[in-house]
């Protein structure tokens, strides 16, 4: 490319006049960082070539990684020399396809073609697929959300044409930028008929990733609009393909988690969150999925009963996000429920936006539990109008009520004598006596020997190379029974001359 | 038929409901149901014509409400699911109705006095911001929330007094919801009292009449001595620490399994 040799000289003449720690970033030309970036992208293109040929999902997967890195620095140029590079004219239906949205039509004469111009064969499925993602992200980056849309509607047409395995991580991608984009055109229901449509295709076709990515989008789209329990039935009869790719577990377990935590199965929801929050990814890129699955975790911990852990608000990527969450624990922890009330006021519509709304509600009574503890692990003996005073309950009654209800649960060992009105707690047991400790350490060996497990599980071994290896191997003994075989008939030739000599 | 019958049906259907004449709303229900659906409205889809689609709607809420009168919970769920698909398209169907609220409400009660919470907290996800604000609402919401509590004085007083109910539709749900109360208060108060004395729990469980209490008393099988209640004592714990043996070999063993299996 003429552009960039030609601007080189100047770059370094620019080089001598910069200090030494300026060297080390060198000013780009615009056409620089585009055939970097063109270079990067037709990288790429061979990578998938390698993946459609050998059936290796690893390639696949490292296109997709880099993809974040990529659309930033996409612009309208550097896709236009893509299509160019990758389709080996522009009547191709994919190129035709982008070349429009980017409002490059070449001419009237290109358009004619495109109609009849099916030439899919030379161009790479993985590499069509490819590209028109790529022109999704772009789109959606651009935030024009009709055009988004429309583009997608087209690329899904061409991409149920395809039906290759090498495609799953590609088609999953695409699928995912198709609802989203539909999710912010407001279309949500429209769409569910076609998922559902899909995801039986693909289960049906074993196509892992494609099923993983649809059925968290299903879950996604049911939530959007509160029909909760058609997410539920969707996850019991749905099974979920475990071996996709994290990301997709990691936000699938996320759902599951919100589905349980609405059914009131708060351990169920929990379990489902740590493993959500463990498959994600802990870098900063993945901290908005981080920050909610923490938000949700700390809910359904408050509800369980727990009171999570101060250190979790400190950290410098939740301290914004969770900090109305902390006044929430703090109320919930010192029983007070003024506090707890005043809390929700004041955050209301914070807490709407983030979905936990409805589940915080639920938190009243454990703050009137919380309370009541305090009362009984700190008094002795405590009259039952006192504890009405002091947890600003009604009335007397009620609070009777109450303490008889906190009894029954287990949150308190107390009794209450009704004549002379007050509540007087039990003796505090040595726990060592009981089976709690045991309780506690079966359940830490439990979890060592399933991390084990599972990390054994999760080992991978190249294929190839196995392989490769046993060839090898193979060859080597053959090589070797040939010589051994040659040997032998060689000294059996030499027997043979000597007789024939007589 | 020509849709002019099926109004005039709907018509009378609708006095007949307003006379409280339950029996025959019944009877009627069934053919209207069947016009309903030869005229594709019976489940709202995009071909229906929407001016039909309110009459239907009304139709299926006289239905529901009907049930609830012959306290048939059955049929009443069987209406409430076949009038859903009606309020989500609420915005396309004109008039909104205005016992759209008060059927939600009555739903949300069935489930409470079965105690499916589960169901109820689903559904009431789905109604997020309306739950403090509607007058029908709220009241299921609110008993719920002193259920949990365990304030049963309030629930007593929501359910029993007739200024709390919202309509007295609610009023028919009383019944099951005071023997739902006694027995959960029944419940606390065995773990809670050492003993009591008959006057208190007869103020305790709200029982007017002696007769009441002592059949209540026998039925959970409490002792009576002196005019004090005694509740039967829980089992000592020296049965059970026999039996966590078992727990604890079964768990060692599992442990050695695994271990074994570390290479």
């Amino acid at each position: 490319m003429p552009g960039p040799e030609s601007q080189e000289p100047k770059v370094d003449i620019k080089d001598e006049k910069m200090t030494d720690a300026d060297t080390a970033q060198k000013p780009k030309s615009p056409e620089e960082v585009a055939a970097l970036v063109l270079n990067d992208i037709k990288q790429n293109f061979g990578f998938l070539e390698k993946a459609a040929v050998n059936f290796e999902p690893r390639f696949s997967m490292r296109v997709l990684r880099g993809l974040g890195n990529l659309r930033r620095r996409l612009t309208p140029d550097i896709l236009v020399n893509t299509v160019d590079a990758a389709y080996p004219s522009s009547s191709h239906r994919s190129a035709a396809l982008i070349l429009k949205y980017l409002g490059k039509e070449e001419s009237s004469m290109e358009i004619d073609e495109s109609v009849s111009g099916n030439a899919t064969s030379a161009v790479l499925p993985e590499i069509d697929v490819y590209v028109l993602v790529l022109f999704q992200v772009f789109l959606l980056d651009q935030g024009d959300v009709a055009k988004l849309n429309s583009f997608n509607d087209e690329a899904i047409t061409i991409l149920r044409g395809y039906n290759r395995r090498t495609l799953d991580a590609l088609a999953a991608k695409m699928w995912f930028y198709y609802a989203h984009g539909k999710e912010l055109n407001k279309q949500v229901v429209e769409i569910r008929p076609l998922l559902l449509a899909v995801l039986r295709t693909s289960t049906l076709r074993h196509d892992t990733e494609t099923r993983a990515m649809l059925t968290t989008l299903l879950l996604r789209n049911y939530l959007h609009t509160q029909a909760i329990s058609q997410a539920h039935q969707l996850v019991l009869k749905a099974d979920f393909p475990e071996s996709a790719a994290t990301s997709v577990v990691a936000r699938y377990l996320y759902y599951v988690g919100r589905i349980k935590a609405i059914q009131l199965d708060y351990s169920a929801a929990n379990e489902s969150l740590i493993g959500a929050i463990r498959k994600a990814p802990q870098t900063s890129y993945a901290a908005g999925f981080l920050q909610a699955a923490h938000k949700l975790k700390v809910i359904i911990e408050l509800l369980m009963g727990d009171i999570p852990e101060r250190s979790l608000f400190r950290e410098s990527m939740y301290e914004n996000a969770l900090a109305p969450y902390m006044d929430l624990v703090k109320a919930v922890r010192i029983g007070d429920v003024p506090q707890f009330s005043d809390t929700i006021e004041k955050y209301g519509s914070v807490f709407k936006k983030d979905g936990t709304y409805m589940l915080i509600l639920r938190l009243r009574q454990n703050v009137i539990k919380t309370g009541i503890r305090m009362m009984s692990l700190s008094y002795s003996k405590i009259s039952l109008r006192d504890i009405c005073i002091r947890l600003h309950l009604d009335s007397e009654e009620s609070a009777e009520y109450i303490v008889a209800k906190a009894i029954r649960d287990g949150v308190i060992e107390a009794t209450i004598d009704h004549e002379k009105g007050f509540m007087q707690s039990k003796e505090i047991l040595d726990i060592y006596s009981t089976q709690e400790p045991n309780m506690a350490f079966h359940d830490r060996i439990k979890f060592c020997i399933s991390l084990h497990n599972e990390s054994v599980k999760a080992m991978r071994y190249p294929m190839n190379q196995h392989r490769v290896e046993l060839k090898n191997v193979e060859e080597a003994r053959e090589r070797e029974k040939e010589l051994a075989s040659e040997i032998q008939e060689g000294d059996m030739e030499e027997d043979d001359g000597d007789f024939d000599g007589l | 038929m020509a849709p002019k019958s099926f109004e005039s049906s709907a018509r009378e259907l609708a006095s007949v409901f307003a006379a409280k004449d339950y029996e025959r709303c019944s009877q009627l229900l069934p053919p209207l149901k069947v016009t309903l659906s030869q005229q594709n409205i019976l489940v709202p889809m995009d071909s229906s014509d929407l001016s039909l689609l309110a009459i239907a709607r009304d139709i299926l809420e006289i239905g529901a409400l009907t049930a609830i009168f012959l306290r048939d919970d059955l049929l009443f769920s069987r209406y409430i699911a076949q009038l859903s698909p009606f309020y989500a398209m609420k915005d396309r169907i004109q008039p909104p109705s205005a016992n759209e609220k008060k059927l939600i409400a009555l739903r949300l009660l069935l489930l409470l006095s079965k105690n499916d919470i589960a169901e109820f907290h689903t559904e009431l996800e789905t109604l997020e911001d309306e739950a403090d604000k509607d007058i029908y609402i709220r009241y299921p919401v609110m008993l719920e929330r002193w259920l949990m509590e365990g304030s049963y004085d309030k629930v007593w007083k929501a359910t029993t007094q007739r200024s709390e109910v919202p309509a007295e539709e609610f009023a028919i749900f009383a019944d099951i919801l005071v023997n739902t109360i006694r027995s959960e208060i029944a419940t606390c108060s065995e773990k809670a009292y050492p003993s009591l004395p008959l006057m208190n729990a007869k103020h305790l469980l709200f029982f007017t009449e002696d007769n009441d209490l002592l059949e209540f008393i026998e039925q959970r099988g409490w002792t009576v001595k002196d005019g004090r209640i005694y509740f039967p004592e829980e089992s000592t714990d020296a049965l059970e620490s026999g039996l966590p043996m078992e727990n604890v070999i079964e768990n060692t063993l599992g442990y050695a399994r695994e271990l074994e299996t570390i290479v």
